[in-house]
């Protein structure tokens, strides 16, 4: 029996179907089709179980990044790249091997594979917060693939490029490197001063030298 | 007469981190032990989003403390003025460290103010498409404009602008530009597990 699941958010549908494990059971468990419908676009983005699973693990880890505002070392391994780039403009380039085209698709556009190998969706904020809102529905909702749960993770040190970039960290150590060394080559060609010996003899004497000391006016009286 | 078993003068319990439910599904991030300094700047700054979409937005969330029964953490209004001001980027900052359970209720605070806000912020968001569509400025509508303008004047009153890194935001539109970023990320917070993507957000290159 086909099952159909429909996330509705007002810029974003998100349609899952698929099959039971089950005779009879409600329980959805293998993915035929993933629908996305942006709405505002009116564009219609189909795939299979790789599609959702792509988007379930590139979406989710973009917002959270976007919501800590760290920026990464190494741009994420993600199978959908989704790059948050000005105010209210989010891009995401999804590999084309994990949509699927319909046979009219493929006749209006003939050279599909000559246009490139991921196809770039540009959506806004609040497009964005809806097509995560439905992804977090449906990973909630225990009736649809109860296995896939959001996995929420720390993102530790190593992979969040330093606030201040290494060349700018470095830049007032090399700064005073280089000054330094050029004043000791300036200093180095410098000669030397000399020691010079104290020259006693050329001195003229002081006033103080010649004068007499006073004589005593009244002799010591000896003592008895 | 002495009775045989004496009972002890104190009962020790070990020690356990009393939490309602939904904060302690929040796990504890391994070898961090108080909020970091990033996280109390951007939880202040969601909550002063916050204020400026509503009005009453302040007393909303003393009223979500009541309701979520978070007044053993932040038992009042001072108490909850003096975590906000943990913020290092403020005018008026204190240097005492913010516990990680009171960081967990100051983050239900502002999901669940968020929630109840999400029509607004929905709305202004959806605003913000359309004008930018047309090329219009955002300041062309006025619940937008009036939102933006609150925005700077609060966080100019309360942020110390002498500090290097707030440097930038003696610009308008650069300060425009994080009012309008703090709504999209307000959104996100007001989510089915948004409470979940906040709180880690809060944490990110914080762990080894």
């Amino acid at each position: 029996m086909l099952l159909q699941r429909q996330y509705s958010l007002p810029n974003c549908t998100l349609r899952i179907e698929g099959l039971s494990g089950q005779a009879g059971a409600e329980q959805l468990d293998i993915v035929t089709l993933c629908e996305w419908e942006i709405i505002g676009q009116n564009q219609r983005l189909k795939g299979g179980k790789d599609f959702l699973v792509a988007l379930l693990n590139s979406v989710p880890a973009a917002a959270q990044t976007w919501l800590s505002g760290v920026k990464l070392r190494r741009s994420p391994h993600y199978p959908i790249r989704v790059e948050l780039e000005a105010t209210n403009q989010v891009s995401l380039h999804i590999p084309r091997k994990l949509l699927q085209t319909s046979s009219e698709e493929n006749s209006k556009s003939p050279t599909n594979d000559e246009a490139g190998e991921t196809l770039e969706v540009r959506l806004t904020w609040l497009q964005l917060a809806d097509l995560v809102e439905a992804l977090d529905q449906f990973c909630s909702d225990s009736q649809t693939l109860p296995t896939l749960t959001p996995i929420f993770h720390f993102l530790p040190r190593q992979a969040i490029a330093p606030a201040v970039p290494l060349r700018k960290q470095l830049m007032p150590l090399g700064i005073g490197a280089a000054s330094l060394a050029a004043m000791a080559a300036i200093f180095f060609h410098l000669p030397v001063p000399e020691r010079r010996p104290l020259q006693e003899e050329a001195l003229p004497p002081t006033p103080e030298a010649v004068t007499p000391a006073p004589a005593p006016t009244t002799p010591n009286p000896p003592n008895p | 007469m002495e009775t045989a078993n004496p009972m002890p003068a104190t009962v020790e319990f070990p020690e356990v981190e009393l939490l309602p439910p939904m904060l302690a599904a929040l796990p504890n991030p391994q070898g961090v032990s108080v909020c970091p300094r990033r996280a109390r700047w951007q939880l202040d700054l969601l909550l002063l989003a916050l204020e400026c979409v509503d009005l009453h937005a302040s007393e909303l969330m003393l009223q979500v403390l009541q309701e979520l029964q978070l007044q053993v953490m932040i038992p009042n209004r001072v108490v909850f003025w003096q975590i906000r001001c943990t913020n290092p980027f403020r005018q008026v900052t204190q240097r005492t460290p913010l516990p990680l359970a009171e960081t967990k209720a100051i983050t239900a605070v502002v999901v669940q103010v968020a929630r109840r806000q999400t029509a607004i912020l929905r709305h202004l968001l959806l605003v913000l498409d359309q004008l930018q569509a047309q090329n219009l400025p955002p300041e062309t509508y006025a619940p937008l404009a009036e939102y933006l303008d609150r925005f700077r004047r609060h966080f100019r009153k309360r942020m110390n602008l002498q500090r290097s890194s707030l440097f930038l935001y003696k610009n308008n539109q650069a300060l425009n530009e994080l009012g309008l970023k703090l709504l999209a990320q307000l959104l996100l917070c007001a989510g089915t597990k948004g409470m979940e993507r906040l709180w880690f957000s809060l944490f990110d290159g914080e762990v080894s």
